[in-house]
């Protein structure tokens, strides 16, 4: 983050800092199945983000009494690298983290047939290499790409995105100064065969009419987020 | 719909209509859909659609998987195993948590006067799943199925076969007599 906030983060021709229009996305790489010992994994680049995603079970969970009898338990950690953002990141789990965790366990869960896993334990660990915004959308799409990379039976992939407000525009994906010197910020996740979101969230201010147009924004990006994740799948598994 | 056609979790397969959800497909408001990463086979015998996975799937315990695991206890009717690996896969964890049971009826073809002359504490074992409703049946009937690897009771050793199911200690001489498998790993 430059030490003082940019004169303006939209331009007079309506172009942005890093010379995207408001309603274009970050560059996006996705890769399937880059880790050897996960049962799933998958590695994500989103403009300057790095994440990579792993997979493991379905498989005993332990203490037994956090089992349950008819489905397996999603658990959940979010991480970021130390070295992730400018200044270093005291290691481990923050309220923040933690709180990023419980939501994207809760946008990923609705898509798995738990109930097809009794008495187990599926491990999602999500590592930030390298942060630039829009971390927590980006970890949803790598893991449901690693989830489906575990072969665990899922409804639908879960894709994640972001809007925003920028200088009084709404915008999509925003990036790192957008994102520390605009006014929201809108996460969204949803199953894009049916239109289901599963995650959204609001930091910020926004008019109603902001809101929903952000909304609509966030479900556009999504879209092409759902896109590159087949197009992941399918390079990895399509052709014999 | 068309056989071969690759699917990712959620891709339109066909109709609920037309035909019944398979292995690897579910039904979601009479829409048959994929549910895992792979490709559609059609079974136009039985009408029923089919995704066979081109990613590895978790090991999933069904009745006739065979399993290996280590004995944990022996009673009077039953031994209780604890389940390590399924379709003799070492490479991923089994999708199930726990132990099963060997039932004194379905530990071989013959009357069992005493367990213990059977199975022992710490045998590797390879069985057969039969019920997978808790708690978790399995059989040693047959004859791949049985003691993998044994102890010796007195000094730990891995015991050696002699000769059909009697074994013997290398290091003190001690022999003992167990449900052996076809597999046994150690032949005098």
């Amino acid at each position: 983050m430059p030490e003082e906030e940019p004169e303006r983060l939209i331009s007079e021709d309506g172009l942005r800092l890093d010379g995207r229009k408001p309603d274009e996305m970050r560059p996006l790489k996705i890769k399937a199945g880059v880790l050897k010992r996960a049962d799933g994994s998958a590695y994500v680049e989103l403009g300057a983000n790095r994440i990579v995603a792993a997979v493991y079970g379905p498989r005993e969970l332990h203490p037994r009494h956090k089992q349950k009898p008819d489905r397996a338990v999603v658990r959940f950690r979010y991480n970021m690298a130390p070295f992730s953002v400018d200044e270093r990141k005291r290691p481990g789990p923050d309220r923040r983290s933690i709180e990023i965790s419980k939501l994207s366990k809760e946008a990923l869960e609705p898509a798995i047939f738990t109930e097809y896993y009794p008495r187990t334990a599926i491990d999602i660990f999500v590592e930030v290499l390298q942060a630039d915004a829009g971390t927590r959308c980006a970890g949803i799409t790598a893991a449901s790409v690693a989830l489906a990379d575990a072969g665990i039976e899922m409804r639908d992939l879960v894709a994640a995105c972001a809007a925003g407000k920028v200088d009084g525009h709404i915008v999509l994906d925003p990036m790192y100064y957008e994102d520390g010197y605009g006014e929201a910020d809108v996460p969204l996740a949803m199953m894009p065969k049916e239109g289901e979101i599963t995650l959204l969230q609001m930091d910020g201010d926004m008019t109603p009419e902001e809101f929903k147009k952000a909304v609509k924004l966030a479900k556009k990006g999504c879209k092409i987020v759902y896109k590159e994740q087949r197009r992941a799948l399918k390079r990895k598994y399509g052709e014999e | 719909m068309e056989p071969g056609k690759f699917v990712l979790p959620g891709d339109k397969i066909t109709l609920a209509e037309a035909f019944y959800p398979g292995p690897g497909t579910y039904e979601d408001n009479g829409i048959v859909r994929a549910a895992v990463t792979g490709v559609v086979e059609v079974d136009l015998e039985n009408r029923e659609v089919r995704v066979k996975p081109t990613v590895d799937t978790p090991p999933k315990l069904r009745e006739g998987v065979p399993i290996i695991g280590r004995v944990q206890t022996v009673k009077d009717q039953v031994v209780l195993v604890r389940i390590d690996f399924a379709h003799d896969r070492t490479d991923r964890e089994p999708a199930a948590s726990g132990v099963g049971g060997i039932h004194i009826s379905r530990v071989r073809d013959a009357y069992v006067e005493d367990l213990a002359d059977e199975f022992q504490p710490g045998d590797i074992v390879r069985a057969k799943v039969i019920s997978v409703k808790t708690p978790i049946q399995l059989s040693t009937m047959g004859e791949e199925y049985g003691v993998i690897l044994a102890y010796c009771s007195r000094c730990r050793s891995e015991l050696e076969r002699i000769k059909g199911r009697k074994l013997r200690c290398p290091a003190c001489g001690h022999t003992e007599t167990r449900k052996v498998a076809a597999g046994y790993l150690r032949e005098a």
